[in-house]
């Protein structure tokens, strides 16, 4: 007997050592998603390899450390050929159009130096914006190389003295105000009218308030304005890496992830607020949980972003070469990418552009090549499904979600959307069994009180027979005659008084 | 002396009265011996297996995925460890402090001061299919009082098994915290020991074996 306990209980102690939850292990670059628990879960790649654009098969025109590119509403490229300070204009297909290698200003040769890093297009003027960054200047051109403008360091006693003035990336709005980033400025773009005065700095990366800042912040308090000067802030904002004007008048702004940073990824409006809803989300890989990666740490530094007309965004993590898709409400659309040599991976990826054709371009600087990324089926899958919920036509997308869950049953948001269609159509019990799915306790809770309500106005006469009966339960018989007596009593002394 | 009421209660139901008036249950307990072997086993197992429903039928928007994650041995086994390593500090503590409860009674006290538990996590259970997040307070502060009501019983209990006056109690039980630290710690180290020693073993192996 005392063996049968002694086994019995080491049965016991054995079973309780097996965790169901087992993380799955897996092969590297096989895609993948995140789920609600933000664990890595396998998925079904949303871009594949559609063409590699090597430049130097279209008339020997090879690249030399490209360092940015820019796709014009016409879906046509032109790329900053920085190493030989030209810029390579391409057409829709891909094809050359022009090499502007020869610029010319009031009569005479204009060369751009070795590191230019920013380029950008605009298409209403037709004017080529380059950041000359190691000439210190930025150079305004039309598409013939016919040099207009060229703006040095703008004049302000906001930009110090010993500051050097390095553009390193250029936007310009519709009315030519250029938003500038300089190497060395942590206090955001710099926002330069198109007389080239200095109006003030735009989208300083916000710190993040941990307690140290605050403590700083609150022992700061206490010093007298003089030692406030004196002694340097302990934490400074980052630097932005990147910016990006979006179609819809926005400007996205990336930067490296780090402990100061509040949020590696923001979406500004005219005033420089943050609009992205990024609570409770991250950007990037968590560091743990990547499939089949689970031991190295990778802090995201992005250093690219562009946008379509939608809303959606995709990020470039140069550390990690991968790329990743984001919703306007931050959900996870698709990781891809890599740093490899295969095809559809990157050396050194430097700078990312969508098109018209939903393509992501990517710019390698190392492999000196455009990689074209298409959708595959299921990446247009979730596209129209998430544009139909983010419109709030639930019902619609209810058949691109199916779509996308026949092909990856781990994406999480696809059971969110099904469960918010079912909602709308007053199905609460399968709402809430997708909102379960779908690992959202708030819309789950909202269907079972729906339900609730439903089950109630129905059954309202078991319901309330229930009740009589607790009560009488409580109660007992008597007590409840005897209320009856009373109330009955009162009825019929006020029938005789109104009689009488 | 003539016995009455609560005296003659059968022992599955006297946890109950108890509950209610700890400090006469208590006290009847250890002058009449009443603490019964039989009766804490089963108040364990009755915890175990209303936390193993808990963590498995408490709706999902109250609850999360625990449900799937929920391993019956393994809660059963934790919670046997943690009962008994509470009993444990606090029978070796009171012992040097002169205290007259034998361990049976502490473990009968520790039993006893679980029961309102299980009645609250059945409660719980049951509402928690009808309530939604933002009515879920109505579960989880009386949640809390339950349990400050557990550890109540349980000081009421201890100071009258071991005879101890209020500040003595408190003190105990402070104690007894430092004692299961102490117990954890050991605990860890050995398994650490246990834990090289496999590992050394499984090298030596390997090295016979490839060598």
């Amino acid at each position: 007997m005392k063996r049968f306990i002694a086994a019995l209980l080491g049965c016991v102690i054995l079973a309780s050592l097996w965790n169901p939850a087992v993380a799955q292990a897996s092969q590297p670059d096989r895609p993948y998603t995140y789920d609600e628990e933000n664990q890595a879960v396998p998925s079904v790649n949303a871009y594949q390899v559609k063409e590699i654009v090597d430049v130097t098969s279209l008339g020997g025109v090879g690249f030399t450390s490209a360092q940015d590119l820019f796709v014009d509403a016409q879906d046509q490229v032109y790329v900053l050929d920085s190493g030989k300070g030209r810029v390579i204009w391409l057409d829709e297909n891909f094809d050359l159009v022009k090499i502007i290698d020869t610029f010319t200003w009031n009569g005479e040769a204009l060369t751009l130096a070795a590191g230019a890093k920013g380029i950008f297009y605009q298409e209403a003027t037709g004017r080529l914006y380059i950041a000359d960054t190691n000439n210190d200047r930025i150079v305004i051109c039309d598409r013939d190389g016919a040099v207009l403008q060229v703006f040095g360091k703008p004049e302000s006693a906001l930009l110090e003295e010993g500051v050097d003035y390095k553009p390193t990336k250029i936007i310009v709005n519709n009315l030519g105000t250029m938003y500038i980033l300089s190497q060395n400025v942590n206090t955001g773009a710099l926002r330069i009218d198109k007389d080239n005065n200095f109006t003030g700095f735009y989208g300083i990366n916000a710190i993040k308030e941990t307690w140290e800042v605050k403590m700083e912040f609150m022992w700061r308090q206490f010093l007298t304005d003089e030692q406030n000067r004196q002694s340097e802030y302990s934490f400074q904002p980052t630097a932005l890496n990147n910016l990006y004007w979006s179609d819809d008048r926005f400007i996205y702004a990336v930067s490296p992830t780090n402990d100061t940073v509040e949020t590696p990824v923001v979406k500004l409006n005219a005033v420089g607020d943050n609009v992205l809803e990024a609570d409770e989300v991250f950007f990037g890989d968590l560091a743990a949980n990547e499939v089949g990666n689970s031991e190295t740490e990778v802090v995201p530094v992005f250093s690219d972003i562009t946008a379509d007309q939608e809303g959606v965004f995709t990020v470039l993590d140069s550390a990690s070469g991968k790329l990743y898709q984001y919703d306007d409400s931050c959900n996870l659309l698709a990781v891809f990418g890599g740093l490899g040599t295969q095809r559809g991976l990157f050396d050194l990826p430097v700078a990312i552009e969508n098109n018209s054709r939903n393509e992501i371009l990517v710019l390698d600087s190392k492999k000196n090549t455009i990689t074209v990324m298409e959708q595959t089926y299921y990446g247009q899958m979730i596209r129209e499904a998430i544009f139909l919920h983010n419109d709030g036509r639930y019902e619609e997308a209810l058949e691109p979600w199916f779509e996308v869950l026949r092909m990856n049953a781990n994406y999480y948001i696809a059971y969110i959307g099904i469960g918010k269609a079912y909602m709308n159509m007053g199905d609460y019990e399968q709402a809430q069994y997708y909102f379960k799915l779908g690992g959202d306790e708030e819309n789950y809770s909202e269907a079972k009180a729906k339900l609730r309500a439903e089950n109630l106005k129905e059954n309202f006469a078991a319901v309330a027979a229930v009740v009589v009966l607790v009560m009488i339960f409580i109660m007992g018989y008597d007590g409840i005659k005897k209320y009856a007596v009373l109330a009955v009593g009162a009825l019929k002394k006020r029938r005789k008084g109104e009689k009488v | 002396m003539k016995r009455s009421g609560f005296q003659t209660m059968s022992p599955y139901v006297y946890p109950f009265y108890t509950m209610l008036h700890p400090k006469d249950g208590f006290q009847e307990m250890k002058m009449n011996h009443k603490d019964s072997v039989p009766v804490t086993i089963l108040l364990v197992a009755a915890y175990i297996v209303v936390d193993i429903l808990y963590r498995i039928f408490v709706d999902f928007d109250l609850n999360g995925y625990n449900a799937e994650k929920v391993s019956a041995p393994r809660v059963a086994v934790t919670l046997v460890a943690v009962f008994f390593i509470v009993t444990a500090a606090n029978w070796c503590f009171c012992t040097l402090l002169d205290g007259k409860g034998k361990f049976r009674e502490i473990c009968y006290v520790a039993a006893c001061a679980i029961l309102p538990m299980i009645l609250m996590n059945l409660i719980v259970i049951i509402l928690s299919r009808f309530l939604t997040i933002d009515e879920s307070v109505i579960i989880t502060y009386p949640a809390i009082v339950v349990k400050c009501w557990s550890l109540l019983l349980f000081a009421v209990g201890l100071s009258e098994i071991h005879d101890y006056s209020g500040k003595k109690t408190v003190f105990s039980l402070i104690l007894t915290v430092v004692g299961i630290v102490a117990i954890l710690f050991l605990g860890m180290i050995t398994v650490m020991l246990f834990r090289q020693l496999y590992y050394f073993i499984v090298s030596v192996i390997f090295e016979i074996k490839y060598s």
